[in-house]
């Protein structure tokens, strides 16, 4: 009796499994079928899509849609400009709002806490609200259409988000160590570049990342502050191709697949990170 | 020299550790926002550089267009379909995954890869899917007979809005699912085994324990949620620009048209400043009774 009521717990444990895991993949593959759609779909013709559907397999994966994406939207400049626009606002970006955090975490001073609600209230300001006098201010700056009008504004809206993460760890940091440091005679800025900063790298990991892939899929500023070749982003550039090519999916689809491949690549190499930083920041949208 | 060394710690190096980021912040930020209430007052069109108070002109014109009450329901829409499918989703993939699963990390990866990728991207993949005649959803109905069943997802006025949402959702999913697991992961084990012991069964110990324990992981969800729908705007312009007619306008496009595509600046602003106001009014409504059921208990 005993026995039996052992195995049929265990049978039910398995079935309990068996379901979990049926669920899951269920729904993975429903999460997944837009990118697969979007893959196979990169690698057909427009006769292919047109008579064979979405569910056929591509005859052949060749190159020929992505060459073309490539080509007739000049794809290799738009790219290099979402570099030259992302390295440098991340890197700026992080380094000044670091710079920040240490005197919200490390040293007491009066204001202190009034300059951090400040930042907080950053993370809740919808972008929009801005948009126009930046459009106006930029302008005013002779910046419009240059790669300094994108990295100023993502660096400035980059702010909230780094100083809120940044403070948070520094605070965390004992601070028996700096008191050691200060002894010895020690500058504020030492004991931030030589102790805070290293003990950091952990967290400006998670935020390089973070940032690298919200400056890289930001459409809203590149619509606005751009207008031609020049400083345009990768993702200005896609929207562009999707309005001139509107039964081309295949065209489109290669396009997407193009702009997507630099985040999927941070993405993959770097998961941990991401799933910490969400965590971190909470709050961010 | 010691005294002196003491205000430069105290005082200086605050200021010259925080002066870069506040400048740049408070500048592009809050300067903006300032000026952009300022400008909302004005006749000011974006051709020229002068412009003329007018007083609450722009304000008065917006609560009587019929555009701005379609766009706002359209938010509002946005929002509580969000507060469901997404909070839910995100809970019910959180549990699923938290039960030490083989290839746990493959399957939050699975989940979470929609929210690398831009809106832009994710427009086109989405109005793929959505296609009338050749898209995924509709070659599938029909593939397996129900055809009929085909709609055009995202060109029918009724069910426009509903179709954005649902791709917003596929988007925000792994973001919640990500939140709720590390609530998950933050509640003791001891005390869903207390409750075990107590004689509660996987579902009771989970809605008893568990799930008031997400309490503040909830209330950053649901904050997240909110802000996210008021300020919806890449999706909407990519896959529809608002239509068809105004039938998926949203408040942030609204603005986005009337500024650049009508050159009626100073109206733009004067609706950002509207939709920045809805957005502060939730969120300190939300926020003030949440903070108050916590005083409570």
């Amino acid at each position: 009796m005993d026995g039996q009521g052992i195995n049929k717990n265990k049978i039910n444990k398995t079935i309990g499994r068996i379901v979990l895991y049926l669920t899951l993949i269920i729904l993975a593959v429903g999460f997944l079928i837009p990118i697969y759609g979007s893959i196979v779909t990169s690698f057909k013709s427009v006769q292919e899509i047109l008579t064979k559907g979405f569910w056929s397999f591509p005859k052949h994966f060749g190159l020929e849609n992505y060459i073309e994406a490539w080509q007739l939207k000049n794809f290799g400049r738009y790219i290099l400009n979402s570099f030259i626009i992302t390295i440098p606002s991340v890197i700026i970006a992080i380094l000044i709002a670091s710079l920040a955090a240490y005197p919200l975490s490390r040293i007491k001073f009066k204001g202190q806490n009034i300059i951090f609600f400040l930042f907080v209230a950053g993370l809740f300001l919808p972008p929009q609200i801005n948009l126009l006098p930046l459009y106006k201010f930029i302008n005013m700056l002779g910046l419009y259409d240059t790669y300094w009008a994108l990295i100023i504004v993502h660096v400035a809206f980059g702010q909230p988000i780094c100083v809120f993460i940044l403070r948070n760890f520094f605070i965390n940091i004992p601070f028996e160590i700096q008191e050691a440091a200060k002894m010895d005679g020690c500058s504020n800025f030492r004991i931030y570049s030589k102790i805070i900063m290293p003990l950091a790298k952990p967290v400006i990991a998670v935020l390089l990342i973070f940032q690298f892939t919200w400056i890289w899929n930001d459409f809203l500023w590149g619509l606005i502050l751009t207008q031609s070749e020049s400083a345009r982003p990768i993702t200005v550039a896609l929207f562009n191709l999707q309005g001139m090519y509107t039964i081309e999916w295949n065209i489109q689809t290669a396009g997407a697949n193009i702009t997507a491949i630099p985040t999927i690549i941070v993405f993959l190499l770097f998961q941990r990170y991401f799933i910490k930083g969400i965590t971190l920041g909470a709050v961010k949208g | 020299m010691n005294r002196l060394g003491n205000i430069a710690d105290r005082v200086i190096s605050p200021i010259l550790f925080l002066l870069p980021s506040l400048l740049v912040y408070l500048v592009f930020t809050f300067g903006t926002l300032i000026y952009s209430f300022i400008l909302s007052f004005t006749d000011w069109d974006g051709l020229t550089k002068n412009f003329n108070f007018i007083g609450f002109a722009n304000y008065i014109k917006l609560f009587k267009d019929a555009t701005f009450y379609n766009a706002l329901k359209n938010n509002m829409i946005w929002a509580v379909i969000s507060l469901i499918i997404p909070m839910f989703l995100g809970l019910y993939l959180a549990v699923l995954v938290d039960r030490k699963i083989r290839g746990e990390n493959i399957f939050k990866s699975i989940f979470y890869l929609p929210q690398t990728l831009s809106f832009v991207v994710v427009g086109v993949i989405w109005s793929w899917v959505y296609e009338p005649t050749k898209g995924i959803i509709n070659s599938t109905l029909s593939a397996i007979g129900l055809g009929s069943l085909a709609q055009h997802w995202i060109g029918n006025t009724k069910l426009t809005i509903y179709s954005l949402v649902l791709t917003g959702a596929w988007q925000i999913t792994g973001y919640t699912m990500v939140l709720y697991l590390a609530g998950l992961r933050s509640i003791s084990q001891d005390i869903i085994e207390a409750s075990r012991i107590d004689g509660a069964n996987n579902w009771q110990s989970f809605w008893h324990v568990v799930y008031p324990m997400l309490r503040n992981v909830r209330t950053v969800v649901i904050a997240t949620i909110i802000i996210n729908s008021f300020k919806v705007f890449d999706l909407v312009y990519t896959m529809t620009s608002g239509g068809p007619g105004e039938a998926s306008n949203v408040l942030a496009l609204f603005m986005y048209k009337e500024a650049f595509w009508k050159f009626k600046m100073s109206y733009g602003t004067a609706i950002s400043v509207i939709q920045f106001l809805i957005i502060l009014i939730v969120m300190v409504v939300y926020l003030s009774r949440t903070i108050k059921q916590e005083g409570e208990i």
